[in-house]
């Protein structure tokens, strides 16, 4: 024990992993941010928001590459050409893009009631694969508080669960730890979702659970959307679509398998949701 | 020149891992699923059997706390996991020669399983249900031995970009 005690290295190891166990014990869950973490995040944010969208492209650049069927490759083919000849008129159309995703998402954020909004871009995303955050370059600044819903033109991305300065993490909808009331928008019957977890970051999918299955009549296709209940989400925001309906299948407690409506992969704008009166219009 | 050359891998191997690696996960024939290498544990562990352990575990300190700020649920454990494995890499510092790549990639290996157990058991606190053996054939055995050969390549570039002098039998600097 005395020459534990004795080997300083070991003992400034042992005293920085319990430090980092109490850090990692108090940042579990949803919290507002220190100043101390919010401010080293504050000096990284501009440096991340310009990396990640530096990544946006080496990566749609690595994904056309692997990409191997013949619309495909053709489309490889003619994107090639066009960045040949036409390079002005690429980043007029990034602009008209960007101006498209925008106004869709503004459109879908019209489409509720009393609602106020800060609009976000994501600069980060979690690495690995065993939880789906995002970073989102909105923070208190902006009026982001914990545990507002975000939403993109597609529908729902997730809930804010650390707030920074000017940047706030996002759990996204298909973490394997989130779950939200939802119901089903032809039957109303209500119930929720939960994400499913997959080590591909491409086949993102959602369970339903808690359906009353002696009275639903779910098909598959069937759209499925916020219910409101909790009053964290406003009603009807867009979460997924009915994929697979396993009403049969009781041992699991699943009833039907979502995909969800927000392309996450490729997820760029989104909006909090920083304040809702109503339901949809 | 070798302080920004050292700080040029550590921001490089931050960049791929945290921004650039997080679009990319590769599936290959739907079995491999978010394939990607930990680069920041390859460089942390080949600083750490070159250079020693306080400042690979003091690296690997920081940067796993700020990407726990920045990207993951927890803010510790990838701190933890990198600290603990420059003082591991560190270990070995002359007591074999840097030539040497089995060291650095078994402890490479060897600290990527326990770190993605380590996330494992935190995801399953959280609520997650990884099917075990499912994550741990399709995902953490194909990104370890990535992970391992990655470790490889990021070793033997260290050594001949950032620390020649290791050669000679000259005392290492930073600067």
């Amino acid at each position: 024990m005395k020459k534990f005690f004795g080997n300083k290295p070991i003992l400034i190891m042992v005293i920085a992993v319990v430090l980092l166990l109490v850090l990692a014990f108090f940042s579990a869950g949803s919290r507002t941010i220190p100043w101390v973490e919010s401010t080293v995040g504050s000096i990284i944010s501009p440096i991340q928001t310009f990396a990640f969208r530096a990544s946006n492209s080496i990566s749609d650049f690595f994904r056309g590459l692997f990409n191997t069927t013949d619309a495909d490759l053709e489309n490889a083919s003619l994107k090639q050409k066009l960045a040949l000849y036409e390079q002005e008129k690429l980043d007029y159309d990034e602009l008209i893009k960007e101006n498209e995703r925008l106004r869709k998402l503004l459109d879908y954020a019209g489409t509720f009631k009393d609602i106020d909004f800060a609009s976000a871009k994501v600069i980060g995303r979690s690495d690995g694969v065993w939880f789906d955050i995002l970073t989102l370059n909105a923070g208190r600044d902006q009026g982001v508080e914990l545990d507002q819903p975000v939403i993109c033109g597609d529908g729902l991305v997730g809930k804010v669960t650390d707030v920074g300065v000017n940047w706030c993490k996002v759990t996204a909808l298909i973490d394997s730890s989130y779950s939200v009331a939802v119901s089903v928008e032809r039957t109303r019957d209500n119930c929720m979702v939960r994400g499913v977890f997959s080590t591909s970051n491409k086949t993102n999918r959602l369970e339903l659970y808690y359906l009353p299955t002696d009275l639903t009549d779910l098909v598959p296709g069937d759209v499925i959307m916020t219910s409101g209940i909790g009053g964290i989400y406003p009603k009807g925001i867009r979460v997924g679509t009915v994929e697979e309906v396993l009403l049969d299948n009781d041992s699991s407690g699943v009833n039907a398998i979502v995909t969800p409506s927000v392309d996450f992969l490729r997820l760029e704008e989104v909006m909090i949701i920083t304040g809702f009166g109503g339901g949809e219009g | 020149m070798r302080k920004w050359l050292f700080a040029l891998v550590v921001i490089l191997a931050f960049y791929l891992d945290n921004v650039l690696f997080s679009l990319m996960g590769l599936d290959v024939g739907g079995v491999i699923q978010g394939l990607r290498p930990d680069i920041t544990l390859c460089v942390i562990i080949s600083f750490g059997v070159l250079l020693g352990p306080a400042p690979a575990a003091l690296t690997g300190a920081i940067m796993g706390l700020i990407a726990d700020l920045f990207f993951n649920k927890l803010v510790g454990p990838s701190a933890i996991v990198y600290m603990l494995a420059g003082a591991a890499g560190g270990f070995f510092y002359r007591k074999f020669y840097a030539d040497n790549l089995i060291i650095p990639t078994v402890t490479c290996v060897v600290s990527f399983f326990i770190k993605e157990h380590i996330l494992l058991v935190i995801a399953r606190i959280a609520g997650a249900r990884p099917p075990y053996f499912m994550t741990l054939i399709s995902h953490i055995l194909p990104c370890l031995i990535l992970t391992g050969g990655v470790c490889m390549l990021i070793h033997l570039f260290l050594k001949h970009a950032l620390f020649r002098p290791l050669w000679r039998n000259e005392a290492i600097k930073l600067d």
